[in-house]
Formats: structure tokens, sequence, C-alpha cells
């Protein structure tokens, strides 16, 4: 009598089976696996794979140690110019993502009848699950037009959320927190001064450098590999250094000077050193003459601002001021002052970029060996498919900033923040109140790729409101993060290391392209973005946009056009070109890298003029917080990448928990110690926390800071689940850029209630191990 | 009782026969496991419906000498069952509170040593995961299966292997967890069932 398998219960029949007989024989006899010791996994057969890391968007180049089909340790590539053979510990303890039991596993659908945000879900099949999101998006597109689909998306994979699906769709409502949230001033101001974006690989010539100028910029906090590796180089070739922030930050404890400057007033500090540069002609007159326009336009606009005007505003001494402005030109043209890279601060942010780039103009710097080179894309041939219907419109970190009426593509209805700012792109944050108003349009429909909604865009009541507005709303994520606990559908993707990408090409003095490659197979059933990308498009009609087989195909196509191939890429990993980086290579070959109107470096705009703004910077006095509350000040974590990695054990483990500083003085006189609880609660009333207060001499009495990124309120995320405090959550109000659509995020004001509870959380040792 | 259930060479078509051998009980545990473990589809529905699942753990509950479970017997609310197995094994607001992967017991993480040792066993066993298996290799459902595999092969001693190295402690592991968890639930009533029967096989 024996039992015969898949017999009396259906499931079990072998199309769901797990299981299949390896065609080899097996042994006779199980072995008993508790008496063998574990073999390590370095003495196995371990593999190699080249692929570039996402555990932030630096991008670096990665080489995955692969044993017995897992990831066991991702070190850096040598030959890649990001990571040269380094990595920080966001990159190191990426692995500890992909085998975080948290991760989002299969297609999931809300189950009828419950409330977005209840989290009440049911698993489907791919199929099913794409069948719902493209019959969502075709019924929207039928009631309402196309343009009534949003996409806004993060990330690596964001070039088919972000541009690719969205473009051929027919949408311009398409944002990415990367821009509006975050980069959109310093792009806007450089292509209007230079005729050229900065991009995400910021062109700071940082090894021929002597005299740098930090303002608001958190290098060592903020860890982007190179620009570290850089940065370090440089102070130990003995560059000196200048930190303007009001907190004594890390580069600050590097700094042969600190300026604790008032927040909001850095523009009247750049305004004072145009006014010396210009004063007391220590401007590099040769390179004015030759490269710029509007220079007595400029010279009249900064008579006025001297370094005792800007003193009374900005709390620094006039004599420091006048100092840092001399020696910034007797080291010239190899200072400079780097364009940071969270440049949204108090909503009149392009006016102060352009301030900051000026004053670069000024030393001579531009395309100069120590001030910024020319960064240059690398060639590669895009895939061939028909002109999608609408341009990508989001732009990005090196995307296009041009005026909104230069290029304004017919037949689909533009954009619904088009008109509230000057600068073409999107701003994530402006495409909202459609949702809940209808006006211009409505939107109806959102996919969200690998943005945290409740944790990057501010007033986080308004976004929550816009999505119980929404006929559809989709997530794509690795993690059951905040905000992906309320979509319809939620579809799972694989980590990088489990997939291909489209091409990444870094503007770079040596341009260079990456490949991404998975290193394993997706865990459970989760896609590759570029696989839900296209089976979307395909439901949706798209397949003309979609004419590629394989991801395979459309690398390797991608790659002839270069001389390579699929093949060549994945043993080479990243693929290096040749560039243009300083004026004399460009003017050897008669060309002008400049793009502006004028095709000279415009110190006085007249495109700004015309459009209404100020050709020149203008300082503008922040609001004063009000009695007994402090301007709300945030940074990064250089363990952590905004709030993408706080369920990371691994990482969690060296940063657990922010808290909040505050002056010393101050807390003494609120009778609060270092380690106490308090709630932040903002001039709206709302609050979050509780967050623990570090009471500290490195910050300025009038402010707090807190890292970015905690504070989730995601309970399927395990480890990250209510620890510290989110400053998104207290920003109620931003304050719009006019001329870049940059949220100014600085204008929060909060109150320290004491109080709170220490809260009662497992301990992170324990939850690394799950075992409670 | 109805219906023709092949492979019960001499049992004829009842699934809730008494098992004559701890083989044969370990091969219906298993079975159990491996058909609800994974994500509920309409196969498990149908085995609910039908009462075959229940004829099982009737019979199982007598072999082991324990209390039958109830709820197999219920008709199955088929959208809460799957919110269920979402809640307890997939993704959950807290965390899920069984992750029901074999490895998790001993490594304390997804895809440790213990998946390696496992695959390694399972290959020297002549078996492996199917590819289009879209779940871990250490899935409970999926090592339920390979017994059942060996025990249809005639390798109970292999078999036994596997359920007291791997299953067993899963269930020892997550029972009480699931049993909280999904109070009156199918899950939360056959998982301290099934972690009884497993003992009695293993013992």
């Amino acid at each position: 009598m024996r039992l015969k398998r898949r017999a009396f219960l259906k499931l079990s029949a072998a199309s769901v089976g797990a299981m299949m007989l390896a065609p080899e024989a097996g042994a006779l006899k199980l072995p008993n696996p508790l008496a063998r010791a574990p073999r390590a996994w370095y003495q196995g057969d371990v593999r190699t794979v080249l692929t570039y890391c996402e555990n932030c968007f630096w991008k670096c180049g990665v080489r995955a140690s692969v044993e017995g089909g897992r990831v066991w340790k991702v070190d850096g590539y040598a030959a890649n110019p990001k990571s040269r053979g380094r990595l920080c510990p966001r990159g190191q303890g990426a692995v500890a993502q992909t085998y975080d039991p948290d991760r989002l596993k299969r297609p999931l659908i809300r189950l009828e009848g419950s409330e977005r945000g209840e989290g009440k879900y049911r698993e489907a099949s791919w199929d099913e699950a794409l069948g719902v999101v493209a019959a969502g998006m075709l019924a929207i597109k039928e009631k309402y037009g196309s343009e009534s689909m949003a996409f806004f998306a993060h990330g690596s994979g964001d070039t088919w959320f972000g541009d690719y699906l969205p473009a051929a769709f027919a949408t311009p409502n398409v944002g990415k927190p990367s821009v509006s949230l975050c980069t959109s001033p310093r792009e806007t101001a450089a292509q209007w001064t230079f005729g050229r974006g900065i991009g995400g690989h910021e062109p700071v010539d940082w090894e021929n450098t002597d005299y740098i100028v930090l303002i608001g910029h958190h290098i060592g906090e903020d860890t982007h590999n190179t620009q570290l590796q850089d940065f370090s180089m440089a102070l130990k070739r003995g560059a000196r250094l200048v930190v303007v922030d009001p907190r004594f930050s890390v580069a600050a404890s590097k700094a042969d000077r600190w300026l604790p400057i008032k927040p909001g007033t850095d523009t009247a500090l750049l305004l004072a050193w145009l006014n010396v540069l210009v004063s007391e002609e220590l401007y590099d007159r040769a390179y004015v003459e030759a490269y710029t326009t509007g220079f007595d336009a400029l010279a009249a606009h900064v008579a006025p601002f001297t370094p005792e005007w800007a003193s009374g505003i900005t709390d620094l001494d006039a004599g420091v001021i006048r100092v840092v402005a001399r020696e910034l030109a007797a080291h010239a043209p190899r200072a400079v002052l780097p364009p940071g890279r969270h440049t949204v601060w108090y909503g009149n942010d392009t006016q102060r970029m352009r301030a900051l780039y000026l004053v670069n103009a000024l030393l001579g710097n531009y395309g100069v060996e120590g001030g910024f080179y020319l960064a240059q894309p690398p060639y590669i041939g895009a895939y061939p498919h028909p002109a999608f219907p609408l341009e990508p419109s989001s732009g990005g970190c090196s995307g296009a900033s041009g005026d909104a009426a230069a290029t304004i593509d017919t037949g689909f209805r533009p954009s619904v923040d088009r008109g509230t700012f000057f600068a073409k792109t999107t701003a994530v944050q402006e495409l909202i109140p459609a949702m809940i108003t209808g006006e211009p349009y409505r939107i109806a429909g959102l996919v969200a790729y690998g943005v945290n909604l409740f944790h990057s865009i501010p007033d986080v009541a308004r976004t929550r409101q816009a999505l119980k507005a929404l006929d559809l709303y989709v997530a794509i994520d690795v993690l059951p993060m905040d905000h992906v606990m309320w979509a319809d559908v939620i579809l799972p993707e694989a980590t990088y290391l489990e997939r291909y990408d489209d091409l990444v090409a870094i503007a770079h003095k040596t341009p260079f392209i990456e490949l991404r490659q998975p290193a394993v197979e997706p865990m459970w059933d989760t896609k590759p973005g570029w696989w839900i990308a296209r089976e979307l498009g395909l439901r949706l009609g798209l397949e003309e946009y979609f004419n590629w087989p394989d991801i395979e195909s459309y690398l390797d196509t991608r790659l002839r056009s270069i001389g390579s191939s699929l093949e060549k890429a994945r043993q080479q990993g990243t693929i290096v070109q040749g560039g243009r980086p300083y004026l004399a290579d460009w003017e050897k070959r008669h060309l002008n890298p400049f793009g502006t109107p004028s095709g000279r470096i415009e110190l006085a705009s007249q495109t700004f003029a015309d459009a209404g703004f100020d050709p020149l910077p203008v300082f503008e006095a922040p609001e004063e917080p009000p009695e007994g509350s402090y301007r709300l000040l945030y940074g990064r974590s250089p363990v952590h990448t905004f709030a993408k990695t706080q369920n990371n054990w691994v990482l969690m483990e060296m940063h657990g928990e922010n808290s909040v500083w505050v002056n010393a003085a101050e807390a003494r006189r609120l009778g609060l110690d270092s380690g106490d609880y308090v709630w932040l609660e903002n001039q709206q009333g709302v609050r979050d926390g509780p967050v623990a207060v570090y009471a500290t001499e490195r910050l300025r009495p009038d402010c707090v800071y807190v890292v970015h990124g905690f504070g989730h309120r995601a309970p399927g995320m395990k480890i990250a689940d209510g620890r510290g405090v989110s400053d998104t959550a207290l920003m109620s109000r931003y304050r719009l850029d006019p001329i870049s659509g940059g949220a100014g995020m600085h204008v929060t004001f909060v109150k320290l209630v004491p109080g709170a509870p220490k809260p009662r959380l497992p301990r992170l040792g324990k939850l690394a191990e799950r075992s409670v | 009782m109805q219906g023709l259930v092949e492979g019960f060479e001499n049992l004829a078509d009842d699934p809730g026969a008494p098992y004559g051998t701890t083989g044969e009980a370990l091969g219906a545990a298993c079975q159990v496991v491996a058909a609800a473990y994974r994500a509920p589809c309409d196969g498990l529905l149908d085995d609910l419906r039908s009462g075959r699942l229940a004829a099982v753990t009737d019979a199982l509950a007598a072999w082991a000498g324990v209390s039958a479970p109830e709820a197999p017997h219920a008709l199955p609310d088929a959208d809460a069952l799957r919110a269920a197995h979402v809640a307890l094994f997939v993704s959950r607001a807290g965390g899920v509170p069984a992750p029901p992967y074999v490895g998790m017991v001993r490594d304390r993480e997804l895809m440790g040593p213990t998946v390696r040792r496992l695959r390694e066993e399972l290959a020297r066993l002549g078996l492996r995961p199917r590819t289009d298996w879209r779940e871990l290799p250490d899935h409970v459902a999926a090592v339920a299966e390979a017994v059942d595999l060996l025990l249809e092969r005639g390798r109970v001693a292999a078999a036994t292997g596997l359920v007291a190295s791997y299953l067993a402690p899963w269930f020892d592991r997550y029972a009480e967890a699931v049993a909280v968890n999904d109070a009156g639930g199918l899950y939360g009533e056959i998982t301290p069932f099934l972690r009884l029967v497993l003992d009695e096989a293993t013992r």
C-alpha cells in the first residue's frame, strides 16, 4: 500500500508543482545535514558579475560575488570611474535588501470593498494584475484623455516609467522628485547662465582645485562616492576649504573656515562676494571679456551689496566675508563653489544658484582646470522605434531645463503644471492639485515607481487626499513602503541585483556607459521594471514602441551602435569614451560650449527679464520663525539614501534612528537634555515623532536639524517602522520657485514639545534576526 | 465517498481511509502542506468544498491520536482565505508572523546557508526546484512536495530526514504564531495540527 503523489488534492497538479526530478539519479542515502560543517561561500564556485549599484543614485560600478545562486558580497569595480574600486556602506549593505523578508513578493490587488490605505490585499497573477492596470489606464484615456494618467518615478529604472512608457502612452504629466524636489534650481540656473546643465555627476574639477567653498553642501554626509573620494584627496593635497552652513557639518569639521550663516541669507553672502570681486577688481577680466555678457549690469547691480550690508543680514563678520572673497580670487581659477545637489530651500533658489554661478564665472573657472569641467554625455544610439507622440517631459538631474514656451508639443494638452513656473520640466508636487481639483483638467490615474510619495513630497495630507480621489493608483516598488500599501494594484519589482535596466549614460570628464545586468534570478514572482513596462505597453496597444523581443536584444542593438555588444559589455561592465573637458578642447575644434541665447555666459539674463524675473539675483529676506519656533533644517545620513534604506538591517545597525539637533543653550532653556524624547509640531499643528534630542554647540540657535528619511509609518517594513521623525511629515507647506518649479522646503517652523515617551520598539539586532 | 482518487492503491477511492504506515501518513500530511501553504488557488478551494481536505485531516488526526481541526470542514470564503494567506506569509502590517521558508528557522535570513545545503541535498536525491516555481526553494510547500516525491519513490528514510531537518522545525517555530494570527481560520487550525502530526511521524 502506498500513496501516489499528486493524488487526492487537486492543487498538487503537476502544473503548479514546486519540485521536479533531476535528470541525474540521486543518492540512495540522505546525509545528515547537521553533521557537516557548512562551507563558506567564498570557498565555493564564486562567479563575479559586473553591474552598477542602486542603493543610492550615484550609480557606482560594482562587482557582485555570486555563489550557489545567491549574492554574498558587493564591492567597488576598479575600472569604473564612479567607484574606482571603492564602495560606500550603502553599496556594500545592498545585499540585505535583496534578501529582506519584508520585500513585496508577487502582485497584489486591493480587496474589493476595502479603502485605500487599509492595506487589505490578495495575491494575483501578473497577467491579472497587469490586465487590471491596463484596463484602468485605457478607461482613463477613453474618458479623460491620455494626459489624465500621471507617472511619478525615481531610481535607475525610472527610464521606463518616467520617460519611455509615459511618452509612448502620450502623457506629459510625469514627475521625478530628483527634479523639483532636488536639483531643478541649480539646473535651471546653470542652463540660463552657462547654457549647459550640471547633470547627475557634478562636473567639479576636484583633482585640480586649490580652494573650495561649500554652501549648504553636505559632502561626507550625502556620500556620493566619487565626490567624497575626490574631496578627500583635494584636502589631502592641501586645498583650502570654507563651509557655509548654519550647522557644523561633517564637511565643516574639515574646513579652514566655518561660516555659520543665518538660514536663508546665502544670496546676500554671494552678492557681497560679487561686490568684492568687482569693486576690488579681483575678477578674471580676460575670462569675463572672452566668455561672458552682462558684466556692466552685474557690476552696477552688486555695487550696494557690500560685506557690511551682508553682515547685518547673514550674521557673518564683514571682514571674514571680504577675506574669503579675496582668497577665492587669489586662488582663481583653481577656486570653486560647487553647486551642491539638493538646492530647493526657500523658493527663490534659482536666483541663489545664479548668484553662485556668477561668482564662479568671475573667478574664470567654468571650463577651466580646477573649476568646472565641461561634462559631456557618451554617445550611444537609441533602439529604433517610431517617434513617441510626446517627448519625455520630466527632466532629471541632467534633464532639459529650457523655458516652457520653447517647445510645446502639439496635439496634446500641456502638463497640468504648465504656466505655474518658468522651466520646461514638470514639478512633481505641482501635478498633485489636479488630482483633487480637476483643474486645469483632471489627473485620474497615477503610477508611482520607486517614489516614496509620503517621504519625498511636502504636504503629505494633500497627497493622501489626492490618492483617495484617483480612479486608479498603481505602485511599483521593492518594499511595502508607506504609500505602496495605498495602491489598487501593487507590482513587485526585482532588486537591482536581479535585473537588467536600460543602459545608463554618464556625462563626465571621460563620458561612460554602465550596464546593469542580473547577478541572480529575481526572487519570488518579482519582475524587472523593463518587463513590467513592456508588458503594460503591449496591453495598452503600444506594440510599435516596444518592438524589441526581449531586453537582451534591446541592449545589444544599442551597444552595437558604438561597436560593442551585450556580450562584450557583460564582461566589461563600463565602457569609457573620450571627452572634451575644458574650454581649450572646444576651441581647438572651433566649438562653442555655451548654449545660451547669446552663446556666452550670461551674467545678466535677458531671458529672465523678458519673462518678468530679475535678470540679476536679488536677495529676499526669508520669513522669520514665530516666537518659540525653530526653522526645520534637514540633511542626509552617510549610510542611508532618502527614505529607501531604513528597512536594511545592515545599515540600520549603523544608524537606526534620527535625532533632532538643538542648540545646546536653547536646549538648556527648554529644560531638555540629549536623549530626552520630544514631539516636533509645525506651525499648522502637525506633529511627528517622538524623536530624541541631540543638544549641541554645532548648530545655530534659530534652527533645528534632522536627518531625512526616518519616521516611517509602514508596518509592513518591520525594521523601518516607527523609528525617528519624518521631516516630510512636518512640511505642511513649501514655497514654489517660480522659475525652476522647485519646492522650497526650508520654510517649516517647529516647536519642541517635551514629555514624549521613548518609543518601545524591538531591538534592531533582534529584528535583523527576524526572531520577533 | 464519491470520486475516484487515483493513487491510493489500497485505499480505493477514500482519502479519509486510515493509514497503515508512517510513510502514508507523512505523505498525506505533506500533501496537505504542499497544497495549502502556497498561494490559495481554485484547486485548494475545490479540495475544501468537496471535503477531500477535511477527510485527509480527519484521517491524519485519527492516525496521530490528536483532535482533528474543524476549519477544513467549513465552506471556504475564498477572499478571506487569500487575505489570510497574504497576511500570514506574504506581506502584512507589522511584518508577516510566519515567513514560510525553512531556512529562516536556523539562519534567521533568507537564502542563507541552510538553503544552499537543502539544494545540495535535494540534488543528491535527484530533485530540484522547477524553473517556473516562483517561490524560494525552501518554501515549506516545496519542501513538503519534495518529501512526498521521495515517499512516492519509496525513499522513506530520506523523506523522513528532510522532514526532521527542515519541515518539522519550521512548524515548531511558527505554529503558535500562525495560530495566534489566524485564530479560527484554516491556517490557524491546521498549522498547530500539522505540527503534531509531523512530530508523530518523525518520532
